[in-house]
C-alpha cells in the first residue's frame, strides 16, 4: 500500500524513573519507562497494550513533552525534541496531540466546549476566529455531538460525550500524531464503531499517525497496523499485528491473548454444531 | 486542513440557572434575600451618608454632652456632645473602606503567590509555605500594636497591617486549589494546546480558584472590621473625632456604669450587625463552591 515507510517519531532508549517516598520515608524508585525504543511511521496506527501501571500513559506524556525523561532520545520529523525547553518545543505542540485517559478531568471546568476547542487551536495561525468557530462545530459534528454541545460545560456532559469532545479537541489543530489513551473506553458499541471509523478515515485523508492504547485486543486487532506490548515499563514485544496475535513470543503476551480469546474456538465449534 | 463547509449558525441558547437562583436553591430565598438586603442597605447607607440630612458627625456641642436619645438626637450624644446617630452611620464609611481596601490588597498579593506556590511546587513552594506559617503564627494584635507604635498611627499603616494578615489567608487558599490541579489532565491539555506557563496559570488554573476566594471575601471583611474596631478601642487605629465604631464604643465604655448606655451600644450594634451579615453572606456564597465533579 505505502512505499518505504517514513518514520515520524523515533523513541530511543527512553527511560523514566519516578522517585517516590513510601510511608516509612524510604525512597522507592518506580521505573515507568525502561529503555523503550520504538518507531512510528507516517500514517500508521500502532496499538499499545499492557497491564495497568505498565507505563503506557507515561510513554504518551514523554512523547508529548509533558514529562521529562531521565535518559533517551525522542526524534520527531528529524528534530530531537526531548532536550528542548518548553518554549523551544511550542512550535511542535500543535502537531503532537493526545486524548487523555480520563475524560472527566480532561476539560477545564470553567470553559465551554467551544472555548476548549478554540483554545486547542491557539497555535493555528492560518485560520481566523470565525473559521475556527465553524471548525469547532464541524469537529463536534464529526464525533456525533450536535452544535448544542458547543455551549456546554464539562460537568453538564457524560463521560462518553466528553471522550468524543476530547477526540475532537485532539483533531482540531490538524496534528501529525495523536496519542489515544483508551479513547473509546467510555463509549457504547455503536458510537465506538463510528469514532473508530472516523479516526481511520481521517488517517487516510491526512496520514496522521496514532498510538492507540486499549485493553480491548479485538479492537487493537481491527484498528492497528503494528502492536506494542508493554510490561512493567519495558517493551516486551513489538511487531506486525498478525505476528503478535498468531505467534506471541513473550509469556505476558501469551497470557493476555489467552485471557481475551479464551473459549473462542469452543464457541465457534458449538455454533457450527447448532447450525448443522 | 480540509475544506470547511459553511454551517449555518443553529446555536441553541442554553439557559442556565442564574447565580441568584443557584444561591436561592442552596440556601432558601429568605436567607439569601434578607442577608443580601441588609448588606446592600448598610453599604448604600455608608455611600450616601453625606447626602442624608444628618447632623454633622464631628461637630462637638459642649452644652449637649451625654444627652440621652431624643427627637433631636435619635441615638443621643457622646462625651464630646457629638451626635451618635450621625456618627454611627458615618462610621460605615471608614470601617468598610479600611476593611475592603486591606482585603483587596491581601487578595491581589496573596492569590498570585498561592498560585505560583501551588503550580511550581518544589523549593519555591517550600519557602513560601514556611514564610506563611511564620506570619500566621504571630499574634496579630501584638504585631499591629508594635507596628503602629513604631511606624506611626496612620490609616495607611492600619490598612497595610490588615492586608499583611490577609495575604497568607488567600495564598494558602489559592495554593490548596491549585496544587492538586497541576497534574490534572485539563492542565496538561492546556499545555498541549500551546498555552505558555503564564497562560496556563491565569487562564486555566486561577479561574478555578475564584469561587472559594470570592466566598471568603465577606468573611475577611468581617474580620477586618472587627480588627479595626478592636485596635481603635485600645487607642490605636482610628481616633476621635473620626467616626469609627471601635473608637466610639471606647468613648462610651466608661459611661455605661452610669447608665449612659447609648454612647457605646449603638455603634456596638452597627459593628455587630455588619460582622454578622458579612459572615452570613460568606456562608451563602460558599454554597457555590460545592458543584465540582
Ligand atoms: N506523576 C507520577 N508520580 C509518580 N509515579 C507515577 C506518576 N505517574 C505515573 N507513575 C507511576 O508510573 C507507572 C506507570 O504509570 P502509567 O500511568 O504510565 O501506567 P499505564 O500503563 O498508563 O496504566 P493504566 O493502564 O492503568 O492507565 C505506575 O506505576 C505509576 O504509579
Ligand atoms: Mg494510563
Amino acid at each position: 500500500m505505502m512505499a518505504a515507510p517514513t518514520p515520524l517519531i523515533t523513541v530511543d532508549a527512553a527511560t523514566k524513573t519516578y522517585k517516590l517516598r513510601s510511608r516509612s520515608l524510604r525512597r522507592v524508585n518506580m521505573t515507568a519507562l525502561d529503555r523503550i525504543s520504538l518507531v512510528i511511521n507516517r500514517g500508521e496506527t500502532v496499538g499499545l497494550v499492557g497491564e495497568s501501571g505498565s507505563g503506557k500513559s507515561t510513554l504518551g506524556r514523554a512523547i508529548l513533552h509533558l514529562t521529562d525523561l531521565d535518559s533517551g532520545k525522542i526524534v520527531y520529523n528529524g528534530n530531537e525534541i526531548q532536550s528542548l525547553s518548553e518554549s523551544e518545543f511550542r512550535p511542535y505542540r500543535r502537531k503532537l496531540q493526545m486524548v487523555f485517559q480520563n475524560p472527566l478531568t480532561s476539560f477545564n471546568p470553567m470553559m465551554t466546549m467551544e472555548s476548549a476547542l478554540l483554545d486547542s487551536m491557539r497555535l493555528v495561525s492560518e485560520l481566523d476566529l470565525n473559521t475556527k468557530r465553524r471548525r469547532v462545530l464541524q469537529l463536534l459534528d464529526q464525533v456525533e455531538l450536535s452544535s448544542r454541545f458547543a455551549t456546554l460545560y464539562p460537568y453538564e456532559m457524560s463521560g462518553g460525550q466528553l471522550q468524543r469532545a476530547a477526540i475532537a479537541r485532539a483533531l482540531a489543530p490538524d496534528p501529525d500524531f495523536i496519542f489515544l489513551d483508551e479513547p473509546t473506553a467510555a463509549l457504547d458499541m455503536s458510537i465506538r464503531g463510528q469514532i473508530i471509523n472516523l479516526l481511520l478515515r481521517l488517517q487516510r485523508e491526512t496520514s496522521v499517525s496514532f498510538i492507540f492504547v486499549s485493553h480491548d485486543l479485538r479492537l487493537i486487532r481491527y484498528i492497528a497496523d503494528r502492536v506494542l506490548v508493554m510490561y512493567q515499563g519495558q517493551l516486551v514485544e513489538s511487531g506486525d499485528k498478525a505476528q503478535i496475535f498468531d505467534h506471541p513470543q513473550h509469556a505476558y503476551t501469551q497470557k493476555l491473548l489467552s485471557a481475551t480469546f479464551v473459549g473462542q474456538a469452543e464457541r465457534a465449534q458449538a455454533r457450527s454444531r447448532t447450525e448443522t | 486542513m480540509s475544506a470547511i463547509p459553511q454551517l449555518q449558525d443553529d446555536f441553541v441558547v442554553i439557559r442556565r440557572p442564574s447565580l441568584y437562583r443557584r444561591l436561592v436553591e442552596a440556601n432558601g430565598a429568605w436567607r439569601v434575600n434578607l442577608n443580601l438586603a441588609i448588606l446592600i442597605f448598610i453599604i448604600v447607607l455608608g455611600v450616601i451618608a453625606p447626602l442624608l440630612p444628618l447632623q454633622n458627625p464631628v461637630k462637638p456641642l459642649p452644652l449637649e454632652r451625654l444627652n440621652p436619645p431624643s427627637a433631636e438626637h435619635w441615638f443621643g450624644t457622646d462625651t464630646n456632645g457629638m451626635d451618635v446617630f450621625s456618627r454611627t452611620i458615618h462610621a460605615i464609611r471608614i470601617d468598610f473602606t479600611l476593611a475592603i481596601s486591606s482585603v483587596v490588597i491581601g487578595v491581589v498579593i496573596g492569590a498570585p503567590l498561592g498560585a505560583i506556590s501551588g503550580y511550581y511546587g518544589g523549593r519555591i513552594d517550600d519557602v513560601l509555605t514556611r514564610i506563611t506559617e511564620v506570619l500566621q503564627g504571630f499574634p496579630q494584635i501584638l504585631f499591629a500594636m508594635a507596628v503602629l507604635a513604631a511606624a506611626g498611627n496612620s490609616l495607611i499603616n492600619l490598612i497595610l497591617i490588615i492586608a499583611f494578615y490577609n495575604i497568607p489567608v488567600y495564598s494558602k487558599m489559592v495554593r490548596s486549589v491549585v496544587a492538586p490541579l497541576r497534574e490534572v489532565e485539563f492542565v496538561q491539555a492546556a499545555k498541549v494546546a500551546g498555552n505558555r506557563p503564564i497562560a496556563v496559570v491565569f487562564r486555566h488554573i486561577i479561574p478555578n480558584a475564584l469561587v472559594p476566594v470570592f466566598s471568603q471575601l465577606p468573611l475577611s471583611c468581617a474580620y477586618a472590621v472587627q480588627l479595626i474596631a478592636g485596635l481603635s478601642f485600645i487607642g490605636l487605629g482610628v481616633s476621635i473625632p473620626t467616626p469609627e465604631w471601635g473608637a466610639m464604643i471606647q468613648n462610651g465604655a466608661s459611661q455605661i456604669v452610669f447608665g449612659k448606655w447609648w454612647v457605646s451600644v449603638f455603634p456596638g450594634l452597627g459593628l455587630f450587625f455588619s460582622v454578622w451579615v458579612l459572615n452570613n453572606v460568606s456562608d451563602i456564597l460558599k454554597s457555590l463552591v460545592v458543584r465540582r465533579a
